[in-house]
């Protein structure tokens, strides 16, 4: 018999509990946060067309890169002027 | 995927748009994070540079899912 | 740390590819008996954490490190600078998490200088050392890309998302020619002492090749070789013309910095003109890429551009310091360039980390 140690991570992350989803999005404003990568804004506008004919408020957002993580400043922006948002897109 | 990650960290829903090529890499990201459940929505892939036609159309499959999702 | 059993060798081997714990080639058995020998040649405790490795966040404890190093082939005297450059990696600058995860094709590039070259190795600098045949160069550089996938839990297709990969993410570990180069210890010029080892590292593309004659009776021939090697840096296909202020490696043969020396350029001298030339211009940008130029992948280049004159200038890069010069490889016509991914919340800066030498422990049964 051999015996051989385990070579991967052992440690665990502490879990994220899942945010509470609002009943309805009537009334609300939904973020739309572009990634920036190349033509997702075009998709996105798409998307923002779709959400306006139901009737929903649309807040666009954009990082300056799809390189980097949205800087704090910008995800704090987003959390105040937004009820719930939509990431895209991650291609 | 890690955007909408730390947004929820906010206290704010999110869900992130994801082409099927990059899905096992959310699954990665999600698990890695603490955060298995993560909200999203599979695009297929590519989308961009598909063409505007095919991109409305995308839109429209999705936006659906993406609605049920936002909200419970 | 767990164990996982097997009836055989040849059946933990067959375990650890079933795993995806292996780089695909075999792999030494990693038994509590070899990873114990050689955390003792690290000279720390098993549980000291050196860092955490993204994308999984993994906990890079000494013993974690000792195992990919004993599946990697390494032996005791390499350990060290596997424990540095996972140090390296994991400083926040290096932007590892993000490194591991891209779509481009990169990887740690380890430059090893000092004393440690000849203590740790030998480390090969001459002939083909970015190649096969040198056991130390294979043996460390494959130890980090095991420690960066085990603990880091890169793999293809799920977390390690590069489109094609390259060669050099299976090892990827060079010294620096420091006795016949005109240049001082490139550790040096990072603020350690010439009898201090050092690993540096920078993100990088797998070498391109940069062909140049000299000419002793030619007074230009630096200017000539300068302005080759900053053509190759300005390869309009390169993320370094798109994304910017990366790094770029420029590793020079004998007869190349020979040239340099006897022009009376200083490393610092080299690193600035490449700085200066190594351009391409807006027409050719808005050519080859227009609506990834136009759109900005720096949040400032729609601004920048958009009223730019087509033969107006773009600098690959604005810091000669991001410019690694060295010498290594056999004595002939070509000089290596290293791209790089450019991304990442720090441009996956340079990093570097002192490779301590004399913390091993006695080994029972081995003459150190």
């Amino acid at each position: 018999m051999t015996k051989v140690l385990d070579p991967t991570n052992e440690t665990k992350p502490a879990e994220i509990p899942r945010v509470d989803r609002p009943e309805s999005l009537d009334g609300l404003t939904v973020g739309l946060l572009d990634i920036s990568k190349p033509r997702g804004d075009r998709f996105l506008d798409r998307i923002e067309e779709r959400l306006v004919e139901r009737g929903l408020r649309v807040e666009r957002f954009r990082k300056p890169t799809f390189t980097k993580p949205a800087p704090v400043d910008l995800r704090h922006e987003i959390a105040t002027k937004c009820d719930v948002v939509i990431e895209a897109l991650a291609d | 995927m890690r955007d909408s990650i730390s947004i929820a960290r906010l206290g704010i829903p999110a869900v992130a748009l994801v082409t099927e090529e990059f899905w096992p890499q959310g699954d990665f990201f999600a698990t890695s994070s603490g955060m298995p459940e993560v909200p999203r929505v599979k695009l297929p892939h590519p989308v961009a540079g598909t063409g505007e036609d095919k991109m409305a159309e995308v839109a429209s499959d999705i936006t659906p899912s993406i609605v049920e999702l936002l909200s419970s | 740390m767990s164990l996982l059993d097997a009836a055989s060798e040849h059946d933990a081997l067959e375990l650890l590819h079933d795993l995806d714990c292996t780089d695909g080639l075999p792999v030494v058995i990693p038994t509590a008996d070899r990873v114990a020998r050689m955390v003792l040649a690290t000279g720390y405790e098993p549980d000291l954490v050196l860092g955490e490795m993204g994308p999984m966040h993994g906990a890079a404890t000494v013993d974690k490190v000792a195992t990919a190093a004993v599946m990697a082939g390494c032996t005791p005297d390499h350990v060290p600078v596997v424990v540095a450059a996972v140090r390296a990696i994991c400083q926040p600058e290096f932007d590892l998490t993000e490194m591991q995860a891209t779509t481009h094709c990169t990887a740690p590039l380890m430059i090893v200088c000092g004393p440690a070259r000849h203590a740790c190795g030998e480390i090969a600098s001459g002939f083909g050392a970015l190649g096969p045949g040198h056991r130390a160069n294979a043996s460390i550089g494959r130890a980090l890309r095991l420690a960066m996938i085990n603990i880091g839990g890169a793999r293809p297709g799920s977390s390690d998302m590069a489109l094609h990969g390259h060669p050099g993410k299976f090892t990827y570990c060079i010294a620096e020619d420091e006795e016949n180069s005109p240049f001082p210890g490139l550790h040096t010029t990072l603020g350690y002492e010439p009898e201090q080892s050092a690993v540096v590292i920078t993100g990088a593309e797998a070498p391109h090749s940069t062909f140049f004659t000299g000419d002793r009776d030619d007074p230009n021939s630096a200017e000539s070789l300068l302005n080759v090697i900053a053509m190759v840096m300005a390869n309009p296909g390169s993320n370094n013309v798109h994304l910017r202020e990366g790094a770029i490696t420029v590793i020079m043969n004998p007869d190349h910095t020979e040239v340099i020396r006897r022009a009376g350029l200083t490393r610092e001298d080299v690193q600035e003109e490449l700085a200066k030339r190594a351009t391409i211009s807006v027409g050719t940008m808005r050519r080859i890429n227009p609506m990834l130029f136009m759109q900005g992948i720096n949040a400032d280049d729609k601004s920048r551009f958009s009223d730019a004159a087509d033969e107006d200038l773009i600098h690959v890069l604005k810091d000669p310091s991001r410019i690694l010069v060295l010498q290594a490889g056999g004595s002939g016509l070509y000089t290596m360039v290293m791209p790089s991914w450019c991304a990442g919340p720090h441009r996956n800066a340079i990093v570097h980390s002192e490779i301590e030498l004399d913390q091993a422990c006695e080994i029972p049964g081995m003459t150190l």
